[in-house]
């Protein structure tokens, strides 16, 4: 099958090894990858803020890159929710409704794709370490993905799974949210790194880099003892 | 300073302080783990969910008839209903009641609607004497606070502040013992009942159907507020409508599990008119208060009309990480976190509390969470959308109208991310400083460091000449016009008379307001109901383990004789010197012969039932599934023989045991459905209030002990 990659620009600039990791998966796996270079972002950020017309503009780039993509695997439950939920939202009475419908229908989140497409959770990955897992907002509640990571998770050696309380409530990041309520989003951040600390797990497990980005930023600002990963990097491992 | 300042300014202190963060999270864990154990025993509770979202849904598409056929209803017993556009309205009404009646001294069970309109600063301004008798609204009002959190309204204090609050204003001797900070309570607020004036409440259920109200509470102040003044007037925002009274069988577990996670509240009471013909209690005037206030505003919005199901049973504070890091009084609001979010910009205006839409990373524990399925953070989003679109901010909006234009342009794309990798480094100089245009981030995180090679950067070197993208044209794009939230219909009486009355201009607001609104008419049906409920397999081994996890005492007896020797086993046992009780089949059969007996059957004083140990009262019905007991005015006695006296013995027969909440609200209404009794009550265990650290201490208010004596 030919997978169209979509790669938010915090994977591209800050976390590529996720969406390298992701090539190298799917590329294994038998399939092609396309890769539209020139695509930059989902639209979130204007979305989120309010402002819809921006967000639409945005957007349309997308929606027509997209277009005759077979399947699309979005290496983030938060863009992934936007294209698959969002856009149907965002374009509701203009004249791309039809096409943000039909974009919603082959929208995929990564490890959903891998679970429930491909039906593959066995990816022959080997991560000895102790572990616990942040389920990101939108992956979770949007598109209802509690499980596919954790089946993966299951089948990588060696790796032993703690899950931490309240594992389902947000890390604070929430996009621009971070930077016009920092001092929401640190206390969020602080609580959610005291409950993973709790389980003595060495690392923090997502499939959205976008919180993982805050969690690192204050775990190294505040020199804790815990490391940040995403799932596909684990999925990647051979030791 | 704005709403806004000072929300900013209250949320940087509290996220801060530590202990704060601790109490409120360490609270919502017994929450948690209480609401796990009242949800796993529904059989179905996403299913419950769509019933009850569909029911409140079709309510609300027919909200005008509804509130007429409450008024018809609630009339024809003696009530008087009153319509009150807005907050000065209802306040007027309030002090007009309140002035013909000679009111000096007033009590108030817990009213949130009563908040909304500042209630209380206008009555004491005015001279009244007002005095809150939900523990936490007390505990609050002494610290001259507004509540918390709308259910559990000082959840933010420990015991020791509690004890030097009771200290400092009611004189009352150093504690740290929960129980007996709770029966200074008691004790303090006791006389109030008995010699208050007028007694105001707010309502969770209006019951269109039977013309009443429906109050939920643990402590019993309710009841006694109702029970015992010679005025009542309930103050109810006019969303609250169900339909039908078999609709609580469904809505009071649901509020109950998702509100503080207990199966069933402790009372439940429908209240039917003021006192009636043959009935010996009650205020000799009842008055309800429809309140409007924004609320057919939010109807007109055919987007976020589904706010209006809200039954305040403030899940969605509990499970919201920003409620539980920056507290319920930096909201600033009547209704707190996310709900109150969501509905506080339509009651008291967009521009001015769209923040709270902003402050919120939009996770959607609320929408999860919501017995009633109101899609909570997506409105947030709404609101955000529409202050945006009302009055976009110029800075805000130029720089996404840059984005929008340049983050999908590969060229810019590239150069930008160059160029920020290239200020990296340099960034570092002055990262968390004055200078530092990002220290928003950077002050309490580290800057996400930008990758040597980006993935773009890796894929092309990759892929170098194996092939090109397609060139798709970005230019052009085009704006439309944005599709608008309200209903564009026009008036349907336009060119009619202008309405004149209060109750004409909220009905026809409400009509203009659903204007293509209209759902089906939806009932659930008792089989759909039953197919979600706790499950009820024997029915006396099922009360015998409710009322063992209630702390009520529960005794089977053989016959007539054996109830009637373990009457006389009680009395010893608790060293009753007097009891009080209503003449009647099954208390004249057991009521023990050696004892005093206040027989409250034609009126009592009320000053003697409170100095009874007991009241004795036979009920309409048990319920197995709940371990409820629900009486009414006429077969319980009245309203306060059963809350007043500190240890409540009902005594009933085996074929009175019923399964379940449906069943039980089907019997009530067969038998009292031609002719209702002012008050119907389901009373599921003693008294109880976990307001202070959300620890549970019997008797609050009501009997501290309640004894069921079947035979």
């Amino acid at each position: 099958m030919q997978i169209t990659l979509f790669i938010p620009c915090f994977v591209d600039l800050i976390s590529p090894q996720a969406g390298i990791s992701i090539v190298s998966i799917l590329e294994k796996l038998g399939h092609e990858i396309d890769f539209p270079e020139e695509l930059g972002c989902c639209g979130q950020p204007p979305f989120n803020a309010g402002y819809w017309d921006e967000a639409r503009e945005a957007a349309r780039p997308v929606l027509r890159r997209l277009r005759d993509s077979e399947a699309v695997v979005i290496a983030s439950g938060s863009c992934g929710a936007m294209l698959k939920v969002f856009y149907k939202e965002l374009f509701h009475g203009h004249p791309e409704e039809a096409e943000a419908a039909a974009l919603s229908a082959k929208c995929w989140e990564f490890t959903d794709f891998v679970v429930n497409k491909l039906g593959v959770t066995d990816l022959g990955a080997s991560f000895p370490h102790k572990v616990t897992y942040h389920d990101g907002c939108h992956g979770l509640r949007e598109l209802n993905l509690k499980k596919p990571a954790r089946q993966l998770l299951e089948k990588v050696r060696g790796l032993e799974l703690v899950e931490m309380k309240e594992a389902e409530s947000c890390c604070g990041f929430g996009g621009t949210f971070a930077t016009k309520f920092p001092m929401i989003s640190t206390a969020m951040g602080e609580v959610k790194c005291a409950s993973a600390r709790e389980t003595s797990a060495e690392f923090l497990i997502s499939a959205d880099s976008s919180c993982l980005m805050h969690l690192q930023g204050l775990i190294t600002a505040q020199k804790q003892p815990l490391k940040t990963i995403h799932i596909a990097e684990v999925l990647t491992s051979r030791s | 300073m704005s709403a806004k300042t000072e929300f900013l300014h209250e949320a940087e202190r509290l996220t801060h302080d530590l202990v704060h963060r601790d109490r409120i999270h360490n609270g919502m864990w017994k929450y948690y783990d209480a609401r796990a154990r009242s949800q796993g025993h529904f059989q179905d509770w996403q299913q419950a969910r769509i019933l009850a979202s569909q029911t409140k849904k079709a309510a609300i598409s027919r909200l005008h008839e509804h509130l007429v056929e409450f008024e018809q209803k609630a009339t024809a017993r003696g009530t008087v209903v009153h319509w009150a556009k807005d907050s000065e309205e209802a306040r007027k009404i309030i002090f007009s009641i309140l002035e013909r009646r000679e009111v000096k001294r007033i009590i108030k069970s817990k009213v949130m609607t009563s908040e909304e309109i500042h209630l209380n600063d206008h009555l004491e301004k005015a001279g009244y004497h007002v005095l809150e008798n939900d523990l936490g609204e007390f505990i609050q009002q002494l610290r001259k606070e507004p509540p918390y959190h709308f259910v559990a309204p000082c959840m933010h204090l420990s015991m020791q502040e509690i004890s030097h609050l009771f200290q400092e204003k009611l004189k009352t001797a150093p504690t740290d013992d929960p129980e007996e900070l709770t029966m200074i309570a008691r004790r303090f607020l006791r006389q109030t009942y008995l010699t208050a004036d007028a007694g105001i409440t707010g309502a969770n259920f209006i019951i269109a159907g039977t013309g009443m109200i429906s109050i939920t509470e643990n402590e019993g102040n309710a009841r006694l507020t109702g029970a015992l003044p010679k005025t009542m007037i309930t103050l109810v925002g006019i969303e609250k409508v169900l339909p039908r009274m078999s609709d609580l069988a469904l809505f009071l577990p649901m509020l109950a599990t998702a509100g503080t996670g207990q199966p069933v509240t402790c009372y439940n009471t429908a209240y039917g008119g003021p006192r009636q013909p043959g009935e010996i209690d009650g205020p000799e005037e009842w008055h309800v208060v429809l309140l409007d206030n924004h609320r057919t505003a939010l109807l007109a919005d055919s987007e976020q009309r589904d706010a209006l199901h809200c039954i305040r049973c403030g899940a969605c504070l509990n499970v919201c990480p920003i409620f539980k890091n920056i507290g319920g009084l930096s909201y600033g609001t009547t209704y707190q976190g996310p709900i109150g979010s969501v509905i506080t910009p339509h009651f008291r205006g967009l521009q001015d509390w769209k923040h709270l839409s902003g402050a919120s990373s939009l996770c959607g524990a609320c929408t999860a969470t919501c017995p009633v399925k109101i899609d909570i953070h997506h409105h947030l989003l709404h609101n955000r959308r529409n202050a945006a679109r009302e009055k976009p901010d110029p800075l805000e909006g130029f720089a996404w109208r840059v984005f929008a234009r340049t983050i999908n342009k590969p060229v810019i794309y590239q150069i930008g991310s160059k160029l920020a990798r290239f200020a990296q480094p340099l960034h570092r100089l002055i990262s968390a400083t004055p200078l530092d245009p990002m220290r928003a981030w950077t002050n309490t995180r580290a800057t996400p460091k930008m990758a040597a090679q980006s993935f773009k950067e890796w894929w092309s070197a990759r892929n170098a000449g194996a092939r090109t993208p397609t060139s798709a044209s970005q230019a052009g794009a085009r704006s439309f016009p944005a599709v608008s939230g309200k209903i564009t219909a026009s008036k349907p009486d336009a060119g009619a008379r202008a309405p004149q009355t209060s109750r004409d201009i909220i009905l026809a607001r409400i009509q203009e307001a659903l204007i293509g609104a209209a759902v089906p008419p939806f009932e659930a049906t008792t089989a759909q109901k039953r197919a979600v409920l706790p499950a009820v397999t024997d029915l006396i081994p099922q009360f015998a383990a409710n009322a063992e996890f209630l702390r009520a005492e529960f005794h089977v007896c053989a016959d007539e004789t054996a109830a009637k020797a373990m009457l006389a086993e009680l009395a010893a046992h608790y060293g009753w010197k007097k009891i009080a009780t209503h003449r009647g089949t099954l208390t004249d059969a057991v009521l023990p012969s050696s004892l005093p007996v206040l027989d409250a059957t034609d009126g009592y004083d009320r000053f003697e039932l409170e100095a009874c140990d007991a009241g004795l009262t036979e009920c309409d019905a048990l319920v197995a599934q709940t371990g409820s007991v629900i009486l009414t005015a006429r077969t319980g006695g009245g309203r306060a023989l059963s809350v007043l006296p500190p240890h409540h013995v009902v005594i009933a027969r085996r074929e009175q045991l019923l399964p379940d909440l449906p069943a039980a609200y089907e019997f009530v209404q067969q038998r009292h459905g031609a002719e209702w009794p002012s008050l119907t009550t389901l009373i599921t265990g003693p008294s109880r209030t976990g307001d202070i650290e959300r620890i549970i201490i019997l008797g609050a208010h009501g009997p501290k002990k309640l004894t069921v004596v079947l035979f």
